[in-house]
């Protein structure tokens, strides 16, 4: 009887002291997430309710619309050929940036005194105001005034108005986006480089894989894959962002060859005042952002780490 | 016949000395361990025979060919690491067959996919299989075959490593410290077997080692090293009972042996105030340093033998045997006694007071203040009165 009387008691101050724990728990845990939510999620939550309405910036009325937002915006032109400009400017930044990166990081990673010159060079881009550097670009492109532009004339080359060419403009903003990139890209690979043991390339030397097309494919190329995932990925999320230079030197133009998908959002949003379609841009902006985080964390990670 | 020849080998990294005029020559089928602290230039040893460091100066030799101008995959050898450095994007198999592979296709046949299209290819292909899995039988690991390197224990990973070094057939095994990342239950098994491995293929191995167990117990011969020289080449047995340094007779044994400090005079070494009877070379007055392994030293001296005072201070208990340790009543050197259970057991009652313990003088080393050993003169005697 006194033993089951004690056995209870015990277990009731046993089970007061860990609710007194849990209790201590979220306590700990409550700024996190009260910041958690009024940063991160809260303007999510509120964007995804503006894209349910016809909300303008600066109005005193609105009403629910439902999902028009959404159904006009699959059926509205412009913002089709943006989210298409925008693949196309992705499609030329994340391999060139991807592939110069690799490349500089292996070439740079070879030299002893001047690594660090040459590190510094290539990361310069990096650390500039894409802003600034894109009046740069327009300046050093410019059809009539531009050193480039001199230089393509003297070497009987023609003249090349690339950011008024239709053609060629999203290829001139992707190379301004990959010049900036393709040094970031460069520090990660160095990263990855160094990660490497020495004893890999011992034994493949020993076992014969010792040319420089043999070394890259059987050792550096795989054991850089975890690199590469997140290089890829990085970048990609990056160059889906294009806005600045596209905001600062064309203006979409010409013909709206070189909208792309933020600066088109930014337009509807900021220009028109239409807050309702900018925000369904935004959460569809979110879904492509959102889909290729997942697609690192989930399908590709699995398969690139050892 | 010589196999392997390193003659007059110099390797500096910037202003540090490496190797300093190594030469060596191993005879075919041998099993040759380098021993020595970590940086005393052994592992570099391995990898200028390999081929992967060019050296200074000086030629190596395999097989009566000069390599030296070869590169690693033409030189017929094959290597162990440390770290095993298996490619940990392959497979077991693949892994193992990547020498073979590397030798016996070409650039275009190696691709991915493509190469598959060349009938050549898949012979080949077909053929290095079978060669794998033969060796892959032979190592017991034929069921891992298909895992990554990540989901292999360590010993399997070590099995996988020397399989990918047998496949090709070497001339000469490199093991550069192959044991020294397994726990110490296992690196006795793996002794075993490579030893086992290497009576069986019959090929010419070099083994480093900075584990003097690994060095006695493996090898035909050891070369000590220290400071990017050889200092004694010689068998395991040689190394122990006639080291011709101090640095040897310290590196090599288990317990250290006994180093206490001595002078000598014309009857013989002056320890404290035991007269040992040993003849050395060197002139009377001189310092020199008598090493006694702890099997020189004994409970109960006999008549007439020279003794020393010490006081015992711990018990080592492994079982079979004890070891017994001691401080010189005189100096406090430290001294390491080898006893059997029933030796210890018929002491024991005498141990709590200092004793006199009994010193073989025909088995102590007597080394100058240099380290050379200078009493060979007694010990060449010696050996004459003892009939074999």
């Amino acid at each position: 009887m006194t033993v089951a009387l004690k056995i209870g008691r015990v277990s009731a101050s046993r089970n007061a002291q860990l609710r007194a724990e849990a209790a201590a728990g979220y306590a700990f845990v409550t700024p996190a997430l009260i910041l958690i939510m009024v940063l991160l999620i809260a303007p999510i939550v509120v964007v995804l309710l503006l894209s349910l309405t016809d909300y303008q910036l600066g109005a005193l009325e609105w009403s629910w619309v439902g999902l028009a937002n959404y159904s006009d915006m699959l059926g509205d032109r412009i913002f089709l050929r943006s989210l298409g400009n925008t693949f196309i400017y992705v499609a030329i930044v994340v391999p060139g940036s991807v592939v110069l990166g690799l490349l500089v990081a292996i070439l740079v990673q070879e030299r002893t005194k001047s690594k660090a010159i040459y590190q510094t060079i290539f990361f310069l881009p990096v650390t500039t105001t894409l802003i600034a550097m894109s009046v740069v670009w327009h300046f050093l492109l410019n059809p009539s005034l531009g050193p480039i532009t001199s230089l393509t004339r003297a070497l009987g080359l023609g003249e090349f108005d690339v950011f008024g060419d239709p053609d060629l403009v999203l290829v001139g903003l992707a190379v301004i986006g990959i010049w900036q990139l393709v040094g970031f890209n460069m520090i990660l690979f160095l990263a990855g480089l160094t990660a490497i043991p020495r004893d890999l390339y011992d034994a493949a030397d020993i076992d014969g894989a010792d040319g420089a097309w043999d070394r890259f494919a059987r050792v550096t190329w795989p054991m850089l894959g975890p690199t590469t995932l997140f290089v890829v990925v990085t970048t990609t999320i990056t160059a889906f962002r294009v806005f600045d230079t596209v905001a600062v030197i064309t203006r979409g133009n010409p013909q709206g060859r070189s909208d792309v998908l933020l600066y088109t959002l930014y337009k509807v949003g900021f220009q028109d005042f239409n807050m309702g379609p900018a925000s369904a841009m935004t959460i569809a902006f979110l879904v492509f952002v959102l889909v290729i985080a997942l697609a690192q964390a989930f399908l590709i990670d699995r398969r690139t780490h050892y | 016949m010589s196999h392997l020849e390193l003659t007059g080998l110099s390797k500096s990294f910037g202003t540090t000395k490496v190797l300093n005029d190594v030469s060596l020559s191993v005879r075919n089928g041998e099993f040759l361990t380098l021993v020595g602290a970590s940086g005393c230039g052994k592992s570099t040893i391995l990898r200028v025979i390999a081929g992967l460091e060019p050296q200074d100066s000086g030629t190596v030799q395999i097989g009566g060919r000069g390599v030296d101008h070869l590169r690693p995959k033409q030189r017929k050898v094959a290597m162990v690491f440390q770290s095993y450095a298996l490619y940990p994007h392959m497979s077991v198999a693949e892994n193992m067959s990547m020498p073979l592979v590397m030798q016996r296709l070409n650039l275009a046949e190696r691709l991915p996919l493509i190469g598959r299209l060349s009938a050549n290819c898949r012979r080949v292909m077909t053929e290095i299989a079978a060669e794998v899995d033969a060796v892959a039988k032979q190592l017991q690991i034929e069921a891992l075959l298909t895992r990554k390197p990540a989901q292999l224990s360590g010993g399997q990973r070590q099995r996988v490593a020397l399989g990918r070094s047998m496949v090709r057939h070497p001339d000469v095994f490199l093991m550069d410290e192959p044991l020294s990342n397994l726990d110490a239950k296992l690196r006795v098994h793996m002794r075993a077997e490579l030893t086992d491995l290497h009576r069986r293929l019959g090929v010419t191995f070099i083994y480093v080692t900075h584990d003097q167990v690994e060095a006695m117990t493996m090898s035909d011969r050891v070369a000590l090293m220290d400071e990017g020289r050889i200092v004694q080449l010689g068998t395991p047995s040689d190394l122990y009972h006639n080291p011709s340094d101090l640095r040897v007779a310290r590196f090599i044994g288990s317990p250290q042996i006994n180093i206490v400090s001595g002078t000598t005079t014309a009857q013989g070494i002056l320890v404290g105030e035991a007269l040992l009877p040993i003849a050395v070379s060197s002139p009377a007055g001189q310092v020199v340093s008598v090493g006694l392994r702890p099997e020189a030293l004994s409970l109960d001296p006999v008549a007439g033998q020279p003794n020393l005072a010490a006081r015992l201070t711990r018990v080592e208990n492994l079982g079979a045997e004890l070891f017994l340790h001691f401080v010189l009543q005189e100096s406090g050197a430290p001294l390491v006694l080898r006893a059997t259970l029933q030796d210890y057991e018929r002491h024991k009652a005498r141990l709590n007071s200092p004793v006199a313990l009994g010193v073989e003088c025909a088995r102590a080393l007597v080394f100058d203040a240099a380290g050379h050993r200078v009493d060979q003169a007694s010990r060449a005697a010696l050996r004459l009165e003892v009939p074999a």
